[in-house]
């Protein structure tokens, strides 16, 4: 962890400059779909290491802006009435947050989290005897850790400086008392059991730890616990031949298929010196999630909680996620599994086809024939987004081709009541593909994107040098939609931004034309 | 009787070995990893017995190494016959 210099306002001008041209073409143009949920035929059967979601920005939350907030989302479609056990995080796996901060495509610090659950045996004394009781909680719950929760889950944070296996191992540990352990508040049960409506939101904000972080003179904050699905996408109609009007509304035209869902978030906020190296302002992200090599499942359990698999061996990467929607729609499906274990630096060389001939605009094109995808092969604009970042916006000096979220923290944040969800497009620099803030549209402008918007942009004389034109992409400057948008207002101003989980005594009204047997 | 014995057959099939096989150097800045992805031993795959040693034997605190590259010729045994064997 290196405490360097920075300066905030370093790229300002030519920020500035690219937001004018983005806006103009990106705001009234289209984009993708779910950023990156059950997305590879093996992942899709291991939900708890199903990497969702990544956000990275500087934080807008008053007094808070030399930080960084890094927002990783697992476990996808979670139903909140999925008790008894909810969505706990796989305690034989390893979550990760990768930074580069140098631009070569290779980590330089990770964040490492692991998850203990240990069952209380808790028991009911019935007709005489203890009887261990079948739910994760005996009763209200208030506090961290209170008696009355069954399970208790903990997580460990551990820092490497350098590779991730063999970097300098370091722990972050609570500022209060010094712990290296933390508790993660359990899911939304329901209102009952955190005794109103808003127990769950004042219990879980226990949860919220300032951190120690080695190396790093000022405190972080951590979170780690449930939240509601943030991502916001028709996702539905998407899969289903873009059953929809991808130029209608761009606002209310559909709803959002991901409203009455929950995820499970890993949040950290980290100032932005303990987290860039020199000169450079660029840092990229990506998140993964890892499971021991091999496993072996016990025939005969003994006792006790989660005891059925062992694993053993070498960590072994099973989710990966930097840019949204990358595998879930660039990537070919004989390769999403292999994107999954794969790393950055090596994407030149497993995926370029992906990107410089990508599938996606030509089946919108066959979808829409009026929707002419580009013609500029290789498609060097989206090799720059996905892979380099944006000259003059978000591309590190002496890039490695390697796809990750890059931000650049020399730009100052957005406030939250004046964001907008275009981000860069939108002449807001603070937001996509800067980086990505829970709110920013990352379905419509990707889809733009796909589309040719960064050709429209760019003009005749390519000023974003992303190597290609204006007549490279007939439908360019179209305004795709899949019609779902929210705004910074649907989130929270403060850590960890992503709100209150839907509780599980949610009850949804019955669907149109349900017939119920009379009594 | 045979449903149930190819229910316990089925069950007998209790080790997993994820495949994935990744690749690649680790930071410019960082010390060299201590682990160099090596093939899966031929013999792990020569019986479901040999199969479960092998992923018995595997470490439970590993922190380093890389994971073993399995080769596509590389058969994981399926017994169909075999009871579940026992775990210490």
């Amino acid at each position: 962890m290196k405490n360097c210099p920075y300066s905030v306002h370093s790229v300002g001008r030519a920020v500035a400059v690219l937001s004018l041209g983005l806006g103009a073409v990106l705001s009234t143009a289209p984009a993708a779909f779910a950023s990156s949920h059950r997305e590879a035929p093996f992942i899709a059967g291991q939900a708890q290491v199903d990497a969702t979601d990544l956000y990275m920005f500087r934080s807008y939350e008053a007094g808070r802006q030399d930080f960084v907030t890094i927002l990783a989302n697992y476990q996808p479609f979670q139903d909140p009435q999925g008790g008894p056990n909810f969505y706990m995080f796989n305690p034989n796996a390893l979550y990760e947050i990768h930074i580069d901060n140098n631009g070569d495509g290779v980590e330089d610090i990770t964040f490492q989290f692991r998850f203990k659950n240990t069952s209380k045996a808790a028991t009911l004394k019935v007709g005489g005897k203890d009887v261990k009781i079948p739910l994760i909680n005996s009763g209200v719950i208030t506090g961290v850790n209170p008696l009355t929760l069954n399970v208790r889950e903990t997580f460990s944070i551990d820092v490497l400086q350098g590779g991730r296996r063999g970097g300098k191992r370091t722990s972050i540990t609570n500022s209060a008392g010094g712990s290296a352990e933390f508790d993660k508040p359990v899911d939304n049960i329901g209102d009952k059991v955190f005794g109103g409506t808003t127990g769950y939101a004042a219990y879980a904000n226990q949860h919220i730890y300032n951190v120690a972080i080695p190396g790093c003179a000022t405190p972080g904050r951590v979170f780690v616990g449930q939240r509601k699905e943030s991502f916001y996408i028709a996702v539905g109609k998407t899969f289903d031949l873009i059953n929809l009007n991808p130029l209608g509304p761009e606002v209310n035209g559909n709803n959002n298929d991901l409203e009455g869902k929950n995820v499970s978030t890993l949040a950290m906020e980290v100032p932005i010196a303990c987290l860039t190296a020199g000169t450079e302002t660029v840092i990229g992200a990506h998140t993964t999630a890892s499971l021991r090599q091999g496993r072996v499942l016990d025939g005969s359990p003994p006792t006790g909680f989660n005891k059925v698999p062992r694993g053993g061996g070498a960590w072994t990467q099973v989710s990966r996620l930097g840019m949204p929607l990358v595998n879930e729609l660039i990537i070919g499906l004989d390769d999403k599994d292999k994107f999954n274990s794969s790393k950055p630096v090596n994407d030149a060389a497993n995926f370029a086809d992906y990107v410089t001939n990508p599938v996606l605009p030509a089946l919108i094109q066959t979808l829409f024939p009026a929707a002419v995808a580009p013609t500029n092969f290789p498609r060097t604009d989206l090799l720059t987004v996905f892979l380099k970042g944006i000259d003059g916006l978000n591309q590190p000096k002496g890039v490695v081709a390697s796809e990750m979220l890059r931000l650049n923290t020399a730009i100052l944040p957005t406030p939250a009541d004046i964001q907008n969800p275009l981000g860069v497009a939108g002449k807001d620099n603070a937001g996509f593909p800067n980086g990505r803030r829970p709110a920013d549209d990352v379905v419509d402008l990707s889809l733009r994107v796909a589309m040719g918007a960064l050709c429209v942009l760019t003009g005749a004389t390519d000023t974003l040098k992303v190597g290609c034109k204006p007549s490279d992409a007939p439908a360019g400057s179209l305004a795709l939609t899949d019609g779902v948008r929210k705004s910074a207002a649907n989130y929270g101003v403060t850590f960890p931004y992503l709100t209150t989980p839907l509780p599980g005594n949610f009850n949804p009204a019955p669907a149109a034309g349900t017939v119920y047997p009379a009594n | 009787m045979k449903t149930l014995r190819m229910l316990g057959v089925a069950g007998t099939v209790v080790a997993g070995l994820v495949i994935t096989a990744c690749s690649g150097g680790d930071d410019d800045a960082a010390p060299p990893p201590t682990g160099v992805a090596v093939p899966v031993p031929e013999s792990a795959g020569s019986s479901s017995a040999a199969f479960f040693s092998f992923l018995t034997g595997l470490s439970l605190g590993d922190e380093t190494s890389e994971p073993y590259l399995v080769p596509d010729s590389f058969a994981v045994p399926a017994d169909e016959s075999d009871d579940v064997k026992k775990l210490g």
